[in-house]
C-alpha cells in the first residue's frame, strides 16, 4: 500500500452556526492527481485552509506528510507547493522580487531553470510587476512559483478561476509538467470539470460540506449514469431501484439518474416495471457531476427546463 | 536567509511611509530652525518684562528652543504607527495575501517578528536619527543661548516611542477579526489611552515605563492573536 | 506551538486588563456626558424657577430670601448686622452699590451706597495673603507635564541696555539655577551657597515651594523671593546676590503670605527705595 501524504479525519468546521465542512474523511496516497470539486460554497477552500493550517477546524484533524495540520513544521511546508485562490500575490513586487523571495524558503529545492522555463514558456517579463499583470499572467507566476521548488505535495485552490480556455490550457500543461516528475502528489479544486476529466486520476465531490464521493475518475464516470426507459402504456409511478438520484417522467418515457447502479440490475428493474426498452445514455464528466450534486427535489435549475 | 528575505518584503512595504515620513519632518525641521534664531527670542523675552512690576509666572516659563519640532515629531510619530499598522496587518486582509505569506517554511513568529523588526527599523532610520541631529544641532555651541536639556531629548523619545505603541495598536485592531465597533477598536482605544494618560505626566522614568508595560500587553496580544488567528 | 501556550497566560491576562481599562474609560466618558447633562438640565431648571414673577412670593417669602442672601457682618462691639445687596437699576451702573443694613430684628437701619456706609466692621486682613503672581509647587508641576510641545523652564533673564546676558535656568531636580551667557556657555549656578562656578560647588536650595519674582522700578531684572521647604532666599540675579532672608531649623515652613504686590500703587514712592522692594513676609512654621 503506497504511502499518504494527505489525510483527513471527521474533519469539521463551523462558521458560527453554518457548517462549511461536515465530517471530510480522506487518503491521498503519494503520486496521486486528485480533483476536488464542489459547487460555490461545497465548502472546498475551507477545506484546503484546514488541511494547510490555516483555520483551525471545529472538530476532527487532517494529516500532511505525516504533520498535523495545526502544527506543520517549517521543514514540512518547504514540502507543499500552494497555489492560493485568485493568485494573491504581493502587487508591489516584481516577477523577479517574488522569484527571489520564494526561491529564500526552499533554497535547497528550488529549480532555477524550471521557473525560468515556465515563465518563458509563458512568455512573461521578469521584471514586471504583479500589479501589471492580468488574471491569467498572475495564475502563471503563481504557478511557477508553487512548482520551481518542486513540492512532494502541491495543493491548488481553484486555480484556473477566471482564466480563459488557452491560459487554462497552458496552465494545466505547466501542472502536468509537475506531474511528470515521479511520486508527486497533486490536490486542486476546481469547478471546471473539463481541466479535472484532463488531469485527475481521482476526483473528491463535496458538496455543503460533506464527501458525496472520493474515488478514481474512472469509478466516478463508470458510477454515475442516465438510463431512459420506454414503456407500452404508462409510466409506473413509484420507482424503486438501487441508487437512485434523480427521476424524470417525460409522456411515456422514464429517465433515471443512478449512481452505483450496474447494468445487470438496471435490466431486472427494466423487465419488473415492464418497459420496452432501454437506453442508457453517456454523460460527460460535468453532467454526471451536475446531476450527483444537484439537490434531490429539484431535477433542473431553472423552471422553464421541466417542460 | 529565510528571516532576511521576509524582513526585506516587509521594510520595502514600510519603505514609503518611512520616507514621507523623514522628507516631512527633514523639511518642517530645516524651516524652523530658520525662523526660530535666538535674536528673534532674546527680544521676545526682553519684552515680557517691565520695570517696578510683579512677574506673572508665564512670563518667565519658555518652551525650549525648537520646542516647535515637538508638536511635528508627535504627530509624525503617530501617523507614521498607523500607517505601518494599517499596512502591515490591514492591507493584507483586502488583498489576500495572508494565505500566500504564511505558508512559509518558517514559523508564523518568525513572519511576526519580521514584520516588527521592519516597522521598529523604519522608526528607527526616518524620525530617530532626524531626532538626534536636532538635538545634536541644537546643543551645540553658539546655536542658542539656553541650549535644550538631556529631558527634551528623551521627551523627544517618548513621542517617537508614543508611535510605536500607535503602531502595536493599529497592528492588533488589524488583526482582530471581531467587528470594529467590537473588540477590533480595543487595541487603538488602548494606544489613544496611553498617550493621553502620558500627557498629564510630568516624571520621564513614570511614563518610559508606563509606555514599556502597555508595549509588552499589546505585544503579548499582537504574538497571541497572530498565533491564534484563522487567516 | 510551546510559545503558543505560554503566550496564554500572559495576553489573556493582558487581554483582560485592556478591555476593562478601555470598558471604564468609556464609562467615565459615558458618565461626564450624563453628568453635564443633568447639569445643564438643573441649571436651566433653576433658570426657569427665577423667572417667575417676584409677584408669586409673598412678602414672608421675600424677607426670608433677603436674610438667607445678606451677608452678615460683625461690628467691634460683636453686633451683628446684616447687609443685603438693592439691585442696580439700569443706568446706575457707575454708581456704588447700594446696600441696606438691618439688624438681627430685621430693622432696616441704613440704606444707600456702599462705600458710604456708616459702620465699621471687622474684616479679615486682606494684605496677608498670597499673592496671586507667586509661582507655586503646583505651577511648577505644571512646567513639567509633558504636552506635545514638550515640557516648560524657568528662566530668569539678566539684561544691560535693552539687550539680554544671561539666562538663569532653574533645575527642579537637582535645585538650583544654572546661568548661560549668550553665546550658550555655562557662567555658573545658584544654590544655598550663593553664585559658584562650578557645578561641584554648588548646595542645592532645598525642595521648591513657591517664588514671587519682581523687576524693581529702574530695572528690567527680576529679583526672586524663593521659597523653600526650610528656607526663604532672596536671589538678585544681576548683582548676583543670594541672601537667606529667613531659615526654619525645626520645622518645615507651613506657609508664606506675600504684601499682595498686584496693590501696590506703582507710583508711591515708597517703592523707589531698593532696600524695601522685597515684599512684606508673613511666615508660618
Amino acid at each position: 500500500m503506497s504511502e499518504i501524504v494527505l489525510e483527513t479525519e471527521g474533519l469539521t468546521k463551523y462558521y458560527g452556526d453554518s457548517l462549511a465542512v461536515d465530517h471530510l474523511d480522506l487518503e491521498i496516497p503519494r503520486g496521486c492527481i486528485c480533483g476536488f470539486v464542489g459547487r460555490n460554497g461545497a465548502g472546498k477552500t475551507t477545506a484546503i485552509k484546514l488541511m494547510l493550517g490555516l483555520l483551525e477546524p471545529t472538530a476532527g484533524s487532517s494529516r500532511l506528510l505525516g504533520c498535523d495540520s495545526s502544527a506543520l513544521t517549517p521543514a514540512i511546508r518547504q514540502r507543499i507547493g500552494y497555489v492560493t485562490e485568485g493568485h494573491r500575490l504581493f502587487r508591489w513586487m516584481s516577477i523577479a522580487g517574488l522569484e527571489k523571495f520564494q526561491r529564500a524558503f526552499f533554497p535547497k529545492q528550488w529549480d532555477d531553470k524550471f521557473f525560468t522555463d515556465m515563465i518563458e514558456y509563458f512568455d512573461l517579463p521578469k521584471k514586471k510587476k504583479i500589479k501589471h499583470l492580468s488574471n491569467g499572467q498572475r495564475a502563471q507566476v503563481s504557478l511557477a512559483l508553487a512548482l520551481a521548488p518542486n513540492p512532494e505535495l502541491l495543493i491548488m485552490d481553484d486555480p484556473t478561476l477566471g482564466l480563459d480556455a488557452a491560459i487554462r490550457r497552458q496552465f494545466l500543461e505547466g501542472m502536468i509538467g509537475l506531474i511528470m516528475r515521479e511520486g508527486r502528489t497533486v490536490l486542486f479544486s476546481s469547478h471546471i470539470l473539463g481541466d479535472v476529466e484532463r488531469v485527475s486520476e481521482r476526483i473528491v465531490v463535496i458538496d455543503k460540506g460533506i464527501l458525496r464521493a472520493y474515488c478514481s475518475l474512472e469509478q466516478f464516470q463508470e458510477a454515475v449514469k442516465k438510463v431512459i426507459f420506454t414503456f407500452a402504456d404508462s409510466v409506473p409511478n413509484e420507482v424503486n431501484i438501487d441508487g437512485l438520484l434523480h427521476c424524470k417522467r417525460i409522456e411515456k418515457q422514464l429517465e433515471l439518474t443512478l449512481v452505483g447502479t450496474d447494468d445487470e440490475q438496471i435490466a431486472e428493474w427494466a423487465m419488473s416495471a415492464g418497459a420496452e426498452n432501454h437506453t442508457i445514455v453517456k454523460m460527460n464528466l460535468e453532467d454526471q457531476f451536475i446531476e450527483f450534486t444537484a439537490p434531490a427535489n429539484q431535477k433542473r435549475l431553472f423552471k422553464w427546463e421541466e417542460r | 536567509m529565510r528571516f532576511s528575505s521576509l524582513l526585506h518584503k516587509e521594510f520595502r512595504e514600510c519603505l514609503p511611509w518611512m520616507l514621507l515620513a523623514a522628507i516631512l519632518f527633514v523639511a518642517v525641521t530645516s524651516v524652523l530652525f530658520q525662523t526660530e534664531t535666538y535674536s528673534e527670542n532674546n527680544s521676545y523675552r526682553f519684552s515680557r518684562l517691565s520695570p517696578g512690576t510683579v512677574i506673572s509666572s508665564y512670563k518667565i516659563t519658555f518652551y525650549p528652543a525648537m520646542s516647535e519640532t515637538g508638536p511635528w515629531l508627535f504627530f509624525l510619530s503617530i501617523g507614521l504607527g498607523l500607517a505601518l499598522g494599517v499596512r502591515q496587518f490591514w492591507i493584507p486582509n483586502f488583498t489576500g495575501t495572508w494565505p500566500f505569506l504564511l505558508h512559509r517554511s518558517v514559523s508564523r513568529n518568525t513572519i511576526l517578528a519580521a514584520k516588527l523588526t521592519a516597522a521598529s527599523i523604519a522608526f528607527a532610520c526616518s524620525i530617530v536619527p532626524i531626532w538626534v541631529g536636532i538635538y545634536w544641532y541644537a546643543t551645540r555651541p553658539e546655536v542658542f543661548a539656553v541650549p535644550p536639556t538631556f529631558r527634551f531629548f528623551i521627551e523627544g523619545w517618548i513621542f517617537i516611542t508614543l508611535g510605536l505603541v500607535t503602531y502595536l495598536g493599529a497592528g492588533l485592531s488589524g488583526l482582530s477579526t471581531a467587528k470594529w465597533y467590537t473588540t477590533k477598536i480595543f487595541g487603538l482605544a488602548f494606544a489613544s489611552l496611553i498617550i493621553i494618560t502620558t500627557f498629564s505626566q510630568r516624571s520621564l522614568v513614570w511614563v518610559l515605563t508606563l509606555i514599556a508595560v502597555s508595549a509588552a500587553i499589546l505585544l503579548s496580544r499582537i504574538f497571541d492573536t497572530f498565533l491564534r488567528r484563522e487567516f | 506551538m510551546k510559545l503558543k501556550i505560554k503566550l496564554q497566560y500572559i495576553a489573556t491576562p493582558a487581554k483582560i486588563f485592556m478591555a476593562v481599562l478601555v470598558i471604564l474609560c468609556l464609562l467615565s466618558i459615558l458618565q461626564g456626558i450624563c453628568i453635564e447633562i443633568e447639569r445643564t438640565y438643573a441649571r436651566a431648571k433653576r433658570l426657569t424657577a427665577k423667572e417667575k414673577p417676584e409677584a408669586e412670593l409673598s412678602q414672608e417669602e421675600r424677607r426670608q430670601d433677603r436674610i438667607r442672601s445678606s451677608s452678615k457682618e460683625f461690628l467691634a462691639d460683636g453686633t451683628i448686622h446684616l447687609i443685603s445687596r438693592l439691585e442696580r437699576t439700569s443706568g446706575q451702573r457707575n454708581q456704588s452699590e447700594k446696600v441696606q443694613i438691618y439688624d438681627v430684628n430685621d430693622k432696616l437701619l441704613w440704606e444707600g451706597p456702599r462705600d458710604k456706609k456708616p459702620y465699621e466692621y471687622l474684616f479679615w486682613d486682606r494684605q496677608f495673603q498670597v499673592s496671586r503672581d507667586a509661582f507655586t509647587q503646583q505651577d511648577l508641576k505644571r512646567t513639567q507635564m509633558i504636552t506635545p510641545g514638550f515640557s516648560r523652564y524657568i528662566e530668569i533673564p539678566v539684561s544691560s541696555d535693552s539687550k539680554i546676558e544671561q539666562i538663569w535656568r532653574y533645575h527642579p531636580a537637582a535645585q538650583y539655577f544654572k546661568g548661560y551667557d549668550m553665546r550658550g556657555e555655562t557662567i555658573g549656578y545658584v544654590g544655598s551657597n550663593g553664585f559658584t562656578e562650578s557645578k561641584s560647588e554648588v548646595k542645592p536650595l532645598g525642595e521648591f515651594r513657591q517664588f514671587t519674582a519682581w523687576c524693581p522700578v529702574d530695572s528690567y531684572n527680576p529679583i526672586l523671593l524663593l521659597q523653600t521647604q526650610k528656607s526663604i532666599y532672596q536671589i538678585n540675579f544681576e548683582k548676583q546676590e543670594v541672601e537667606l532672608i529667613f531659615e526654619s531649623t525645626d520645622s518645615d515652613i507651613r506657609r508664606v503670605n506675600l504684601f499682595a504686590w498686584i496693590d501696590a500703587k506703582s507710583d508711591d514712592k515708597e517703592y523707589a527705595d531698593p532696600n524695601k522692594y522685597r515684599p512684606l513676609l508673613h511666615c508660618e512654621t
